[in-house]
Parts: C-alpha cells; structure tokens; sequence
C-alpha cells in the first residue's frame, strides 16, 4: 500500500470520524434536554407528597415511588437532598428505611466495593440516607477510603449508623484527613457528640500525642464545643509545642469561661508570635474588658500580625477599647500609630469582619 | 542544480511529515491523558458534599491581587465583582499603576477610601507606591497607588501587601464566575500540597454581561472571536488537563491563576522584563520546587472560569499572538539549560522539549511546509494528489482536536446552552484550520523577526466592552 493509499485513508476516517463526532454532540444536546425535563417534572411531582407526609396528612409511599420514578442518579440526587435538607432530624430514619428496598438505592449500595470511585461515592451517600447500625462494617471500608472525596461522604453515615467504634475510629483518624474530611466529620460529630465526647477526652489527654495531632483535636473540640473538654482544652494551654498553645488558645475562643480568659491572657506574652496572635484574637472574640492594657501595649508588639490582631480585639471592646485605639493615635511607638490609625478608621462591620471571631 | 534543487525539497517533505507525525501524536497523547482528568474534575464539580465545603471557612483564605492601569470606566465594577466572590475569606489587594485617567479618584468616591501608613514590606523590590487606602464601607479592600511599572510591577506590590497565605493574580478586566474562587481551592480540601492552581479563560466577546457577571454565555458569530472561542476550548480543556498527568503544566494563566505566596516570595515575585510573565513564572515556580526539593504540585483545573474578551480584529490579534509567542522564545531561551535535564524531571524532559520543539519552532515549520509547497509547484515535482491528500490529514486532524474539545466540554460543564451556540462551535472548528490558523502562523513568525531586531514592547490591547444583559 503505498504513502497516498495511507494518507488518503487517514483523512477519509478523519472526516467519517468528526461527522460522528458532531452528530454524537448534537443527539447528547437533545438527550439532555429531554431528561433534564423529566428530571424537573419528576422533582416537582415529589413536592406534594413530601408536603402531605411531613405535615402527618400522607404516607410515605408515594414519596417513595415519585423517587423511584427518576433516573437512578437523579433519585439518589433528589433522596441526598431531602434527607439532609428538607426532612426534620425526627423523621429521617423513617425516610431512609422507607427507601432502603428500593431499586437506586440497591443499585447505589451496591457501588460500595466498585473499582470506580465515584461509584463508591454513590454508596457512601445511599449509606447516609438508608444507612442503619448494621451497616457498620461496609461503611467502616468506605470511612477508609483512598479518595478523600468517599470518605468525606461516608463520614455523613455516621450519625445513621451511629456505631461507637466507627465514631472512635473516626475521631483518632481525624487529624491525618484533608480539610474538607475533618470539616465533615466535626459536622457529623456535633450531631453524634456522645459517642465522639468521650475518645476525644482521651486523645487530648494523651501526654504522647504529638503535637500536630493535638492540634488537630482541639479544632474538633473548638468545634463540638462541649463543656466537658474545657478544663482539658485550658490545660493544653501550656504545652510546649507552640502549635499546640496557638490551637487551645483558638479552642478556647468557643467556652467562655473565666478560667479561659485567664489562660488566654498568659498566651499574649508567648516567646512565639503566632501564639500571641491567636491568644489576641481569642481576647476579642471573648470580649475579655479586663485584658485591655495588655491588648493596648500589644499594639507596639514587634509583629504585625499581633498588632492586627490587639487593635482589631480593642476595636471588639467597645468605646473603651476605641478610646485606647485613639490614645495610640498618639503614641511614640511608631508601630502603635499606624496601626491605630489603620484600624481605627474602620466601621463596626469592618471590625467584625477582619476579626474573623 | 535543480537536481539538488529538488533533492532538497523531498528532504524538506520528508522532515516535515516526521515532525507532523511526532508533534500530532503528542497532542493525541495529550487528549487520551485529558479523558481521566476531565471525568474526575467533573464527579468532583458535581459532588454536593464538595459543594458545601466549598462554602465553609475550612478553606485557606485569598487574596485577589488586581493591577489596574487606565481602568477608570470599568475599576468600581470590576472591584466590586471581586469583592463579591463566593468564598468565605478573602481580600482584594488591588494596585492603581500609575494610571493617567481619574482610576484613583473613581475608586475614592465609590469606596470612600481612607489612607493608612504604608506599612507594608518590601520584600520584592518594586516602583515606589506612593500610598495605601483602605475603604471605609468594604474592610476587604486595600488599595495601593504607586508609580507606574507595568502589570508585573504591580502584581509584586500586590504580592508584598497580601496578608494571606494564597494569592490569585487576575486582570481588571476579567470576569471570575461567583464560584470560581471555590472551585480553585477543591485541591486544598482533597489535603494536597499546592505550588500553584489553574483555571479555565473563556471568551466573553459575545456573553451579556450584567454587572460584572456573564449572565449568559454565548459564541461570537464572528469569524475572529469564533475561532478563538473554539481555540480556548481545546488550549484548556485537553491541552492543559493532560499536561497535569505528566506533570509539566507550564502555563498558569496571568489573568485567572492561584499561587501560594511563600513559593512567590521566595523567587522574588514577577520578572518584570517579560512580555509573558505568566508562563516565565510557572516554569521558575517549577524551577524551584524541584531544586529545593519541594514536594508541591501545580495543576489544572477545567471547572473555575473566568471570561476574558478576546482580540476581535485582526491588528489586535496580531499584536497579541506575536506578543505571546515572543515571550514564549524569551523563556525557552532564558530556560534552554533545562531542556533534557532529568534534574527537572518531567518539565526538563518533556515539557520544555514540547514546547520549544513543538510550540515554539511549529510556525517556521508550518511555514516552511507552505513554501516548499508553492516551490513544488512551481516547479513540478510536486505529486498534487499526495500534496491535497497529505493537506487533508493535516487539516482534518486539526478539525478532529477541536471537535474533541467540543465534545469534551459538551459531556462535562456545557456552558454554552443555547442551541445556535453549538452550531456555531461546530462550524469554527470545521473553518478554524483555514485562514484563520495560517494567520496566527504569520503573527507568529513575526515575533521571530521582532525577537531578531531586539524588540520588547507589549503593544496596546484595544477591547470592546462587553454586551449587557
């Protein structure tokens, strides 16, 4: 065969090959269309029924099978949807074993050990709807997941499956997670948080964790908030890794207490800046009046971030805290006079906005 | 000598369909790796419970980086839609360069600006700023006026006043979609170490546009910006998708990029000599990860996009492309140590080799290969049927890719929903590979010849506007 034949060959499966590619485009255009309107219509069919069984006026089975008369992946859309923002705490459980039999949830469950990740995702989410304490041991597979984006969803099936072991292992695992993992499980946690209270307590009281991991916890525990964690959070206060003060002093911002105000204070002259920072901002977001000459000689701190953070706290403390701002107007600490001046001209909002608190 | 004459000519054929058959081939592999990428970006785009992430402070926090030059028109708008992104903490540093027009006036009286003391550190030199506001109504804003320097200058002030640990470098006049700044950061939450991130531009010439949203996303009829909308698709969705899977992506766009400010402070921001000071930063950013033995990654990510208008005539484009393609010489040059250094790994094995051999060399080939075409003709040793069937394959294969791309962004993120607009992209991409593709060739060759006489300028990039909805 020679150079041409080929050549000639080529360009004519060339142009076969983007004829089929257009026509692929434009029947996927329309195939789109006509689902996208079944979709709607399937959707909008659910709103009555939905309406009539969480008013007590119907029964759960038509809300079932207007589910069930969407496309799989629709349906588990739609079911992820009601479950998690349209249907009470209460009346969850009875929503999810009315729709453990059906057929996208068994096709969803059955992703659960699928090659594909995003198959698995399925099933990590089919388990936080239909999920029951029985499901302990597959959703235990998914909680441990490679792909971060099935663990995130499968920490959601805590609650439903509500296992003690599974919330502990959670919990000791959460300081090795991604930030969007240690985001959901402390979502879920707060809803599970007898079963997380206890393993917390006794992470954070281990004198052998290390540093970073003790970090970690204490963003879970600044997130649970629970009462009980405070005298261990005040206590992590004096730790000698600085990360681990930076996250206690943040942690404490969350337990109002006078005991931690007391702890934060002591954090405004840690030898490390960022501790002093994070003690600054906690003093705000307390409202703590009484450490307002510390706050106030923190505006001449050799770092700019501690400056930031004092001049936004003394903004946070009212006219008082406006009044030092202004005397530093005229300081002769250069530092203490831009910095005052900078702050000092913003609104209320704008304080509360910088602050972050 | 005709005889050498001709022997000369068949060598020049021969040459010319090995570099085709290689450099397609590339591309091809490129597509092939772009397929897994596109299919998990878009499982994770479409995933609810990455979505509410997105919108939660567990994200790191930004800083928009803007440098206006001349923007007094657009500057309170265009302040205004960064300072409205979707996403939980950010800030807009923006740097008035030395504008001659009322740009510093306009931004006073629309966000009542106060100046505060220049505390700022200097940690990358740069023109003198001559003072710093803050706004009285959006505590987000910190605005910097300095003497002008150029858009690099400015992005390096920018740099030196950003309080947060990532920085997004934009222009003024792009158009970032609300969630763009969210989707950017997916790879933060999948707890990956990240050098730099970039997003998709899209050609917002013929979008309406409402307040500094495109409202809605539509295809210029027009052959320039149609071809360019098509051009876009295929630079982005497959070119640099399969770029992450080898691990060179060399470009990290200057209108709509993220990078983690300690890797830009660290090699000293912006160079302010080069015309394409987006690509010359990516490839010093890999320069230094890999000679400090950083493990940080740099990818690609299809679904954050920003609108950008393009060249609608064709003086502007001229001055554009040759722009980019001499600053893709400059960098090659600068960086031709790196080429087939396994130091550098797959950017000094692959990716620097592809785009000096591939990109930045392919014009004076295409070139060629017209000539010697003509000169074939002329003279009559040119087999016409294997010349027109050989024409075919070039010309279809071009046509293929884009249509890929077409298809890649159909069954992913259509963001083009009216039906006219599909046609429209199916008829540029059958049309881009004639006229419109020699005509970039030639903008191309031109930067040789400006790169030749020493020329450096940047040109004036005259826009439109943009429709309103």
């Amino acid at each position: 065969m020679s150079l041409l034949v080929v050549l000639g060959v080529i360009a004519v499966a060339q142009a076969v090959f983007v004829v089929l590619l257009g026509l692929f485009v434009v029947a996927r255009r329309e195939r789109l269309l006509q689902r996208g309107r079944r979709v709607r219509q399937g959707r909008a069919r659910l709103n009555i029924p939905l309406a009539r069984w969480l008013t007590g006026a119907g029964s759960l089975k038509p809300v079932v099978e207007s589910l069930s008369d969407l496309p799989r992946d629709a349906a588990l859309a739609a079911a992820s949807e009601l479950h998690d923002v349209r249907v009470p705490v209460a009346q969850r459980a009875a929503l999810g074993a009315a729709m453990r039999g059906e057929r996208w949830t068994r096709w969803a469950l059955a992703g659960a050990t699928s090659w594909r990740w995003w198959r698995r995702l399925d099933a990590a989410r089919a388990y936080g709807i239909v999920g029951t304490p029985a499901d302990a041991k597959p959703l235990e597979a998914l909680l441990e997941d490679e792909h971060p984006a099935v663990r995130l969803a499968a920490t959601e099936a805590l609650t439903a499956v509500a296992d003690p072991a599974l919330v502990r292992s959670a919990v000791a695992f959460y300081p090795a997670e991604p930030l969007a993992v240690r985001l959901f499980t402390s979502n879920t946690l707060r809803i599970s948080w007898r079963l997380a209270e206890t393993p917390l307590l006794e992470f954070l009281g281990d004198p052998a964790a290390e540093g970073h991991d003790l970090a970690a916890w204490l963003a879970l525990a600044e997130s649970l908030h629970l009462p009980s964690l405070r005298p261990t959070i005040t206590a992590l206060v004096s730790h000698a890794d600085p990360e681990v003060r930076a996250a206690a002093v943040r942690a404490l911002r969350r337990y109002p207490h006078a005991q931690s105000v007391e702890a934060v204070r002591s954090l405004l002259d840690d030898p490390q800046d960022f501790v002093r920072a994070a003690s600054a901002q906690a003093l705000g977001a307390l409202r703590a009046a009484e450490s307002l000459p510390q706050l106030e000689r923190g505006l001449a701190d050799g770092a700019w971030w501690v400056r930031f953070r004092c001049a936004l706290s003394l903004a946070l403390l009212g006219e008082p805290g406006r009044a030092a701002l202004r005397r530093a107007r005229q300081s002769p600490d250069q530092f203490a006079r831009d910095m005052a001046v900078m702050t000092s001209g913003l609104s209320e909002g704008a304080v509360l906005e910088l602050a972050d608190v | 000598m005709m005889h050498a004459l001709l022997q000369t000519l068949q060598a020049l054929d021969w040459a010319i369909l090995v570099y085709f058959i290689f450099l397609n081939s590339f591309y091809a592999l490129l597509l092939i790796l772009s397929f897994p990428e596109l299919w998990t970006h878009f499982q994770l785009a479409d995933d609810e419970y990455f979505a509410r992430a997105l919108s939660t402070d567990a994200l790191p926090p930004i800083s928009v980086l803007v440098p206006a030059y001349n923007e007094e028109v657009s500057i309170a708008s265009s302040v205004l839609s960064f300072l409205t992104l979707q996403y939980p903490r950010h800030e807009v540093v923006l740097v008035n360069d030395g504008s001659k027009d009322g740009t510093m006036d306009e931004l006073m009286r629309a966000y009542d600006l106060y100046e505060i003391p220049p505390v700022i550190p200097r940690t990358i030199p740069t023109a003198a700023v001559r003072a710093v506001y803050r706004s009285r109504t959006h505590s987000r804003l910190l605005v910097l006026d300095k003497e002008n320097g150029g858009k690099a200058d400015s992005l390096n002030a920018a740099i030196n006043a950003a309080r947060f640990p990532y920085v997004i470098a934009c222009d003024a006049d792009t158009l970032i979609e609300p969630d763009a700044l969210l989707r950017l950061a997916r790879p933060f939450l999948l707890g990956r170490e990240i050098a730099a991130v970039g997003g998709t531009i899209r050609v917002v010439n013929a979008c309406k546009v409402e307040l500094g949203r495109v409202v809605e996303a539509r295809v210029d009829r027009r052959w320039l910006p149609g071809c360019q909308t098509v051009e876009y698709l295929r630079a982005f969705l497959f070119g640099r998708l399969g770029w992450n899977r080898i691990g060179g992506n060399l470009i990290i766009s200057g209108a709509f990029g993220l990078f983690a400010r300690k890797y830009l402070l660290a090699i000293g921001g912006y160079q302010t000599g080069n015309v394409t000071e987006d690509m010359d930063l990516a490839v010093r950013l890999h320069i230094h990860l890999r000679e400090s033995g950083i493990k940080a990654s740099m990818p690609f990510i299809p679904d954050p996009v920003a609108w950008t208008e393009v060249p609608a005539t064709s003086k502007i484009l001229h001055r554009q492309r040759e722009r980019w393609h001499r600053g893709l010489i400059g960098t090659m040059w600068e960086r031709r140590k790196m080429l087939f250094n396994p130091r550098y790994g797959s950017v000094g094995m692959v990716a620097l080799p592809f785009f000096t051999f591939g990109e930045m060399v392919a014009p004076i080939v295409e070139l060629l290969g017209y000539l010697g075409l003509v000169l074939g003709l002329v003279l009559g040793a040119v087999n016409v049927p294997f010349a027109l069937a050989f024409l075919a394959v070039a010309v279809g294969y071009g046509i293929l890719l884009s249509m890929w791309a077409i298809v890649l962004e159909e069954v992913t993120f259509r963001r083009y929903n009216h039906p006219g607009d599909l046609w429209r992209l199916l008829f540029f991409a059958l049309v881009e590979g004639l006229g419109y593709r020699q005509l970039t060739v030639y903008y191309r060759i031109h930067a040789f010849w400006k790169v030749m006489r020493g020329e450096k300028g940047w040109g004036v990039m005259q826009r439109e506007g943009f429709a309103k909805g």
